[in-house]
């Protein structure tokens, strides 16, 4: 497997905090890749700095053979790495079907006269077909999660990365989202980087796990082995339980 | 379909009403009244394209009002050039000083893009009171020859010029051009992440936004016969504000309709002497508590049926 994103030696701090430290890492084309990794390890900061919304201290990212370190966000963007938001951040005062034509209208990918069709065809296809005329505030989260997903699928992202996609979904809106996300990655070979706090839906999906704690990388490799490293049960689980009862639990 | 007629009736019917309103109430003096309330027009209305729909506040309008006015004074006291080059000249003025100020601002987030053009405007209104030499001072340029010879005549050119500013904002705005720009009025990082530069986008409307400003300014300057420093002042950029919002922000016919009604509304409380501030205030108020979103747009769409 060939590698989407690299990054190399990433830094970030804060005045005196570091958030992120000489991270390094390297997402391989075609695959689900998830972040695991407790409050404050830094992860937000990594999406931040790998979509040029904050500038690194240290270090460089490549999307393939272009250095997206210096570049602006909106540029990164129509590279064709897009991302979404921890909190859904929908245009207010848009309907839904026009905030995802504001994701069709990216100068890379912008056809005037396909616009609302492709906006309408993406809605279809995350499942907000028959709500494309409502309001944006008007979604439940669930749904504002998947229509933040249909405005980067307009960009036509090669690499989507997620910011915990299913916090604050019930059970089964988890499940649909879940499903959605392995169809883009498998039917349209769209590379997934997600953040994720649920262990029980990031195992599911995942098929290359990355753990952080502290603003570093401390584990990275297939998702079964990953979560029996000792220092990984250590950091995110806690030390005394085990490693695989926890996983087992959803957190709250 | 039905609401793309029931806006063209509207705007037919504006116009009409527009049109005989100067021909039946005669009078010097109302038709003056009228023709400034179209000027404050062209002011709300371009305020409200840039400001209205990209949300970043623009607290210095009187800064390409008060441009276009003294380009309009210099060019036709100094110069002696056709009063006709006034309306370009002020326009391309008003656009220059917008880049001045925006393009340094618009890409900081927070309050400085407002604390900027609040500050620009007052700087500018001081420097016309420390050269006095060549602007008259508190006095301003005085003997501005009028455009046209009658001011029937200006009216209808007002008219014609708020009509055509209105008109292209609104097309502007109904663009995918447009959509990008409230896009970043609703969530400007999130407008990013879609791939736009928004900075470029912020820059763009604030010039387009000046243009009929400084055009209006200079309209302003041909009507008055003379221009001064009162035309930079915080109170031209505050009722600018305050009409827009009582049109209802983004929408552009709004804010013109509300500044034509304002307009008449202070003139009519003229009667009223001291009461005047007192009255027009508390309608203010009362306005904005009851119906934060506008008067004039919101009305209009219940009317037709729907927004949009």
């Amino acid at each position: 497997m060939s590698a989407l994103l690299q990054a190399i030696g990433l830094s970030k701090h804060f005045g005196g905090v570091y958030a992120i430290r000489n991270v390094s890492l390297s997402i391989s084309a075609g695959k689900i890749t998830g972040i695991l990794g407790p409050n404050g390890a830094g992860k937000t900061t990594l999406f931040d700095l790998l979509t040029g919304f904050l500038p690194a201290d240290r270090g460089e990212v490549r999307l393939g053979d272009t250095l997206l370190t210096g570049k602006r966000a909106d540029r990164i963007v129509n590279l064709g790495c897009a991302r979404t938001f921890q909190l859904c951040r929908p245009f207010t005062g848009m309907s839904v079907v026009q905030n995802v034509m504001v994701g069709c209208l990216a100068p890379r990918v912008r056809d005037l006269k396909t616009t609302h069709a492709r906006a309408l065809h993406l809605l279809e296809e995350v499942g907000l077909g028959d709500k494309a005329s409502l309001p944006a505030h008007a979604l439940s989260q669930g749904d504002l999660r998947r229509l933040e997903i249909a405005r980067a699928l307009g960009t036509k992202p090669l690499l989507l990365l997620l910011d915990e996609p299913f916090s604050g979904l019930g059970a089964h809106e988890a499940e649909t989202l879940s499903a959605l996300i392995r169809q883009l990655n498998r039917d349209e070979g769209i590379t997934v980087l997600m953040i994720e706090h649920r262990l029980r839906d990031l195992m599911l999906l995942a098929e290359h796990l990355l753990v952080m704690d502290s603003g570093k990388v401390i584990a990275d490799g297939e998702p079964e082995a990953v979560m029996r490293e000792p220092s990984v049960v250590a950091a995110y689980i806690g030390t005394r339980e085990n490693g695989h009862a926890a996983a087992r639990d959803t957190e709250p | 379909m039905s609401k793309a007629y029931a806006n063209l009736a509207g705007a037919t019917g504006f116009m009409a009403v527009m049109i005989v309103l100067p021909l039946v109430v005669r009078g010097r003096y109302f038709v003056g009244v009228l023709t400034l309330g179209l000027i404050y027009g062209i002011w709300a209305a371009s305020w409200d394209f840039m400001s209205g729909l990209t949300g970043r506040e623009n607290f210095g309008h009187a800064l390409f009002i008060g441009a276009g006015a003294y380009t309009a004074g210099f060019l036709n006291t100094i110069w002696m050039a056709n009063p006709w080059w006034s309306l370009p000249a002020a326009a391309c003025v008003a656009v220059v000083f917008s880049l001045a100020v925006g393009i340094p601002t618009l890409r900081l987030s927070g309050p400085y893009f407002s604390l900027a053009t609040l500050a620009a405007a007052a700087i500018m209104q001081r420097l016309t009171l420390i050269f006095w030499e060549r602007t008259g001072g508190e006095d301003g340029l005085q003997g501005i020859a009028p455009l046209l010879k009658s001011p029937l005549e200006l009216y209808y050119l007002c008219l014609f010029s708020l009509v055509a500013v209105v008109a292209i904002l609104l097309a502007i705005s109904a663009s995918p051009w447009g959509m990008i720009l409230r896009a970043i009025g609703g969530d400007e990082l999130a407008c990013r992440a879609s791939g736009h530069n928004t900075t470029l986008y912020k820059v763009a409307a604030f010039a387009i936004g000046a243009a009929p400003a400084g055009l209006g300014g200079a309209l302003y300057a041909h009507h008055q016969l003379q221009v001064g420093p009162q035309l930079l002042s915080v109170f031209v950029s505050v009722s600018v504000i305050t009409m827009a919002y009582v049109g209802g922000i983004g929408s552009m016919y709004g804010a013109a309709i509300g500044a034509i009604l304002l307009t008449v509304l202070t003139e009519l409380l003229r009667g009223a002497g001291e009461w005047r501030l007192l009255v027009y205030s508390t309608v203010l108020v009362l306005m904005l508590f009851f119906r934060p979103h506008g008067l004039v747009a919101p009305l209009w769409q219940a009317l037709r049926g729907g927004s949009e």
